[in-house]
């Protein structure tokens, strides 16, 4: 496995991983946890754009990667914040840009399943019909899994309780749903994009 | 180098390629300047979103999609709000990029319309009527968007005060039924007396469906914002529906059987142009999963490794 990346094993093996990962980068100095943030950032907005510019263009164009990644960047101050919550809630004491980097390497399956919607639209025989069918699974599955793997960071890599972790696991997505729905509130975006009153897609 | 890195190296070198083929393949459509009874045409998409809301692409990057589309105008049209609008008319204006009206889709649970022209935002609060008019005091013009049945209620009661009305939509391709069918649609449309401008509208949110379902706009010359918005007071347009019948303007749909016009790109565009085109879009999505599933780890010896 070693030649697989972090993120990788994370995905496939979420508490094993988490309890090395932990082990391994616990004695971080404050620069070096920086910087695994940067790398673990740069490469989920990488892919938001490599996503964004597939499904727009069909093609990798950069200055639409780039554009994309720019507008995306609040996916990842909504997911500080509620990091931030949720490690206050969880009362751990792994420093927080320790528990960020590693929580950014729990990515995985979000990013994958955003490659899959591409590949359903760049190789599919009915792009369309293709994507329709692919999509809801990809998301599905990608939300599931990603809260095992965030429970995963909280109850190996956080060092808490068991009840500590399912807290941080339950404030963070509480944290970070109720951010996105707020901004569209208060943005008076939130009735698009509920159910009643909507175009479906 | 490490022979673990191998597969990173030659990832990240696919990804690489894959943008180079990407810069190299991606196309501009020719607009060539046509005339069609004495009007210039235009092709115009007046239904799309932007991150502000729920859309994929920026205010910047939809100026340049609908670029890549062969439009000639695009109204951006965010939920209840004009800000992006204006963002993505200052970047056309400075790009030399397709023409770009402020627009909003004014949007309740009981109606969504579109106001193109707008100078600032328009609050679905206010009502339905007062929206109308107050669109119409800003000196834009008023579409009915998607009016499927699901929204008759507050629209058929309008429809005299609306400019325009989506003939044409993404909905026209879909199995919706009932209050959401498309036959509702083109009902409201041909119910309208006085007759209403025909619009094809995307509804662009995400993937590449800009401009899939587009409006051909008669204007006079020179081509503005004002004289686009006077096209479409005055009628002039002409939509293409989802069996190839021509719809709007009778004179001028006659003047099309007569002159035919096929609208620009009308497909997807997720295929690939030749061997180069296709090959390097292979070539970047295996790199990004490669990269994604290769890259070193950082730092402290894996108990693996």
């Amino acid at each position: 496995m070693a030649l697989f990346s972090s993120v990788a094993t994370v995905t496939l093996r979420p508490f094993r991983e988490y309890e090395k990962l932990a082990r391994e980068w616990g004695a971080d100095s404050p620069k070096d946890a920086a910087l695994r943030v940067l790398w673990g950032a740069a490469r989920l907005l990488g892919v938001i754009g490599v996503f964004v510019s597939f499904t727009s263009t069909g093609r990798l164009s950069l200055v639409d990667l780039l554009f994309a990644s720019g507008a995306f960047s609040w996916v990842l101050g909504v997911q500080a914040v509620g990091l931030l919550c949720a490690r206050a809630v969880a009362r751990t004491k792994v420093p927080y840009l320790t528990l960020a980097a590693l929580y950014l390497e729990g990515h995985g399956i979000w990013l994958l399943s955003l490659l899959a919607i591409c590949a359903a639209l760049l190789f599919g025989q009915d792009s369309l019909a293709t994507v329709s069918r692919v999509a809801p699974i990809a998301v599905l599955v990608a939300f599931v899994w990603g809260i095992v793997v965030t429970s995963a960071l909280f109850a190996r890599a956080a060092d808490v309780s068991k009840k500590r972790a399912a807290a941080g696991t339950v404030t963070f997505y509480v944290v970070t749903t109720g951010l996105v729905l707020g901004y569209y509130l208060v943005l008076g975006q939130l009735l698009p994009i509920l159910p009643f009153g909507r175009m479906p897609p | 180098m490490n022979l673990g890195r191998a597969p990173f190296g030659l990832s990240v070198a696919l990804v690489c390629t894959s943008i180079v083929g990407g810069f190299v393949s991606d196309p501009r459509p020719a607009r060539p300047v046509v005339h069609r009874g004495g009007y210039r045409v235009l092709e115009a998409d007046f239904h799309a979103h932007t991150t502000w809301s729920d859309g994929t692409l920026s205010p910047f990057a939809i100026v340049r999609q609908a670029d890549r589309r062969g439009l000639d105008v695009l109204a951006v049209t965010e939920h209840n709000g004009a800000t992006a609008g204006k963002l993505a008319r200052a970047y056309a204006s400075a790009t030399s990029g397709p023409l770009v009206l402020v627009g909003e889709e004014i949007t309740s649970a009981r109606f969504h319309m579109i106001a193109v022209g707008i100078s600032h935002t328009v609050s679905p609060e206010v009502g339905s009527v007062a929206a109308v008019e107050e669109v119409h005091a800003q000196g834009g013009v008023v579409i009915a968007a998607h009016p499927v049945r699901h929204f008759w209620p507050s629209l058929v009661p309008l429809r005299a005060r609306l400019d325009g009305a989506e003939r044409m939509h993404p909905l026209a391709f879909g199995k919706r039924e009932g209050t959401w069918s498309y036959a509702s649609m083109v009902e409201f449309s041909d119910d309208a007396e006085p007759k209403l401008a025909a619009i094809g509208s995307s509804d662009f949110h995400a993937g590449s469906v800009l401009g899939l379902c587009r409006t051909l706009v008669f204007v006079k010359e020179p081509v503005s914002e004002a004289s686009v918005l006077e096209a479409l007071r005055a009628r002039r347009t002409v939509v293409v529906d989802r069996d190839g019948v021509r719809r709007g303007d009778a004179k001028l749909v006659a003047q099309l059987e007569k002159e035919p016009y096929e609208p620009r790109t009308s497909d997807y565009g997720y295929r690939g142009e030749g061997a180069l085109d296709r090959w390097t879009r292979f070539f970047g999505w295996l790199g990004v999963l490669g990269a994604l599933a290769f890259a070193p780890r950082r730092g402290g010896a894996s108990p693996e490794a």
